[in-house]
């Protein structure tokens, strides 16, 4: 489990609380993510070897990858997504579509997790640094925040 | 970085960002969407299609690997990975590290976990309530060797509610309160769900295991009352499935209650009053509500923070009209949502009344109607935030415009975003905003305002963002000047090199003229007359290759400049040059010619010499 991951996301919330202000629906967000990831980050978890291990593979093998994780509801998607990127110590984007009671309708907005993740990645967030007309490069910082 | 309007948009910018991505070698990034099933509507991949080097995108979904849904749409995947059930050795690890360790004894028997997965077909949602039934009979004592489980999921929750109905806990009301649950559509707080149920809310203040074991209890802030909710969305589906008309009738309950909003005004029924109404069928009651000033007014009350809810009623009345296809109701639907949206207050209205969180979000929906109207209202009310002293909140109004930022299609009232950010030019954000929305000339002015002060990094970097090169130059030999002034002698004159190199670049006679001008002016009145007598030769000779129509009426207006500075000898050289350069213009441009004599007779005038005028003039 990396707590580097996790203080990744909570850098990230203090941040977005700088830039948009504490109660911004952004900000409610992913205050109510972090704390979903942390619940998840502190509860035995119960490893699923054959999705976890093509999951990792699939990461370790190539340069990128777009994968789709499914399974009907009540398989433990989000619970073996949650611990598996928790467990990978890298950077993480995260949004869970939920209508989970403590979201309150927004985190089932796509139009909300499109500007989440935009902003996560924005250079005036700090997160990446906009490189002579070449793109937004992650820094180290971002990578590894601890 | 801007945040555009649209939902689309936001998916583009975001497609744009990720592909734009540098990671650095060696390191990964994972961007991870969870259920996307379950957003409010389904969307294509908002990815670029080839990611950037060490980007990983893992989506989750509801899918059994077959079937056609509308959520899988629009999205390529390099790879799909199926999470099956829980096999033996998984279900093994659980009893492990379930609970304290009640069950460890269990995972050593392979025939109690082969029956366990036999009972529960290995779903994870299924096992974790058994293996909770099991660890309470551990906890009491009990001795079991079988699992006493139905089978399949369904008849578990059947089972389930049979025993909270048979089970009593004085004053609370339980399978009522479960029924309302399983059909709730969102959040709904302990004081409403008590007011449906018609019970004292302290009775639900300590829910026994028997009914909490199923909710998600919680909390929306430190000192707010407590929210419920099932545990998982497939919960409630069953429960409501195993309650079948008890279910049906919570949910005529709830809606009658939501029907009352006048009275109580809570936020359940306020958020989602029109919802149920859609799903129920009931269109003549939601047309009612959508016309409804009352509930617009109440809703834009209650949240403040959420002006587009206000909106809703009338797109559920324009779907629900479309599904009838009642055309006169989609009319009068569409006409009711754009009423609602014109008559909504402006930010500066909303800020009269107090409500700073209300004005700050009408002005990021006036961004997202017209950036130009947007940007004026963000500084507008950062400019009233500033003057009342609440600097904090002035600083959102830029942060936010900073993130909502559209570029404007056409320039419009710079010297008003000019004068206000000339006040707020104080504040962090300033900067960022003026780089975003002003343009060349007024970028100038705030750059020699901070120059002025002594802000030398801020006055730089704003007046070397200037788009024109003529522009530019010429701002930055007067910011040189002033450094001068401050005795910064030394990056004085790179900065006078600076702006010379690109004067003298200027392809176009006028530009050059234009750049050089601001140089000259700033020697002159330096006192470094010399230097710009110099610098008027340099400008002189490299005009006189250059073509007449190109560099007639620049160098007049150089030799105004001159003439008005008593540099008269330099203003002589630059005439004469006018008056060689004029006579090679052709009658093609005719117009020119004389335009430029005529000038060029205002300035002997100006220094004197009225016969060269009139020679000119004839």
């Amino acid at each position: 489990m990396s707590m580097g991951t996790m203080k990744w996301l909570e850098t990230t919330q203090r941040i977005l609380k700088e830039h948009l202000g504490s109660d911004h629906a952004i900000v409610q967000l992913h205050r109510q993510t972090v704390s979903f990831v942390s619940a998840v980050h502190g509860a035995p978890f119960v490893p699923r070897h054959s999705a976890q291990r093509v999951l990792s593979q699939i990461v370790s093998e190539n340069s990128s990858a777009t994968v789709l994780l499914y399974a009907p509801a009540g398989f433990g998607k989000t619970t073996l997504l949650s611990n598996w990127a928790l467990s990978l110590d890298c950077a993480l984007a995260v949004h869970f579509f939920s209508r989970a009671p403590e979201f309150f309708g927004l985190a089932s907005n796509p139009s909300f997790a499109f500007a989440t993740l935009s902003l996560k990645f924005s250079p005036s967030n700090k997160f990446g640094t906009r490189g002579e007309g070449r793109g937004t490069r992650i820094s180290k910082a971002f990578l590894n925040s601890d | 970085m801007t945040l555009p309007e649209t939902q689309e948009e936001r998916a583009n910018l975001l497609k744009e960002t990720v592909a734009s991505l540098k990671v650095p070698n060696g390191e990964k990034l994972l961007i991870l969407l969870d259920g996307i099933d379950e957003a409010d509507e389904p969307f294509p991949s908002p990815f670029p299609d080839q990611l950037p080097e060490g980007v990983f995108v893992v989506v989750s979904a509801r899918w059994d690997g077959q079937s056609e849904m509308p959520y899988l749409r629009g999205w390529n995947f390099d790879a799909q990975v199926e999470l099956g059930l829980m096999d033996e050795r998984e279900i093994v690890d659980w009893l492990k590290v379930y609970g304290n360790g009640e069950l460890a004894g269990l995972a050593k028997d392979d025939e109690f976990v082969m029956k366990l997965k036999r009972a529960t077909n290995g779903l994870p949602l299924f096992l974790r309530f058994v293996l909770e039934d099991l660890a309470e009979k551990v906890r009491q004592g009990e001795m079991f060797g079988e699992i006493e489980v139905p089978q399949g999921f369904s008849a578990y929750i059947r089972e389930q509610v049979s025993r909270i109905v048979a089970s009593s806990w004085d004053g609370i009301p339980l399978t009522d309160l479960l029924a309302l649950l399983s059909v709730a559509k969102g959040a709904i707080r302990q004081d409403e769900v008590a007011q449906v149920l018609g019970t004292p809310s302290e009775t639900l203040s300590h829910l026994p295991n028997i009914i909490a074991r199923w909710l998600r209890i919680g909390k929306l802030k430190e000192g707010d009352g407590q929210i419920f909710s099932f545990v998982h969305p497939l919960l409630a589906m069953e429960f409501a499935k195993a309650m079948g008309e008890k279910a049906q009738d919570a949910e005529m309950r709830l809606m009658s209650w939501c029907e009352r909003w006048r009275e109580h005004k809570s936020e359940y029924a306020l958020r989602y009053f029109d919802e149920h109404l859609k799903d129920a069928g009931e269109r003549e009651k939601l047309w009612q509500l959508a016309m409804d000033d009352e509930w617009a007014n109440l809703r834009a009350e209650v949240f403040p923070d959420e002006p587009e809810l206000t909106l809703k009623t009338a797109r559920l009345g324009l779907d629900a009209a479309v599904e009838v296809e009642d055309a006169a109701m989609m009319a009068r639907m569409l006409l009711r949502h754009v009423k609602l949206l014109a008559g909504q207050e402006s930010p500066t209205e909303a800020l009269r009344r107090g409500k700073v969180e209300r004005a700050l979000k009408l002005a990021e929906l006036a961004m997202e109607r017209d950036a130009t109207v947007g940007i004026d209202w963000h500084l507008i009310l950062a400019w009233n935030f500033y003057r009342r002293g609440e600097i904090e909140n002035a600083r959102r109004a830029l942060r936010q415009l900073l993130q909502t930022y559209r570029k404007e299609s056409i320039v419009s009232r710079q010297n008003l975003k000019t004068q206000i950010l000339l006040h707020l030019r104080d504040l962090p954000e300033a900067f960022d905003v003026a780089m975003l929305t002003l343009h060349d000339q007024n970028k100038g002015n705030l750059a020699l305002t901070w120059a002025k002060e002594g802000k030398w990094e801020k006055a730089l970097k704003l007046a070397r963002s200037m788009e024109h090169t003529f522009n530019r130059a010429k701002v930055l030999s007067e910011i040189a000047a002033e450094m001068v002034k401050a005795g910064m002698v030394d990056e004085a004159e790179k900065l006078f090199a600076e702006a010379e190199q690109i004067a003298m670049a200027e392809q176009e006679g006028w530009a050059l003229v234009h750049a050089m001008e601001a140089l000259i002016k700033a020697f002159w009145e330096l006192g470094w007359k010399k230097r710009a007598k110099g610098l008027v030769d340099k400008v002189i000779k490299a005009l006189r290759k250059r073509k007449a129509v190109d560099v007639a009426e620049p160098l007049s207006v150089l030799a105004e400049t001159l003439a008005e500075l008593g540099e008269t000898t330099g203003a002589e050289k630059c005439l004469k040059l006018v008056e060689l350069k004029a006579k090679t213009i052709g009658n093609d441009y005719l117009c020119l010619r004389l335009s430029t004599l005529r000038h060029a007779s205002t300035v002997w005038v100006k220094l004197g010499q009225r016969d060269k005028a009139e020679q000119n003039l004839k």
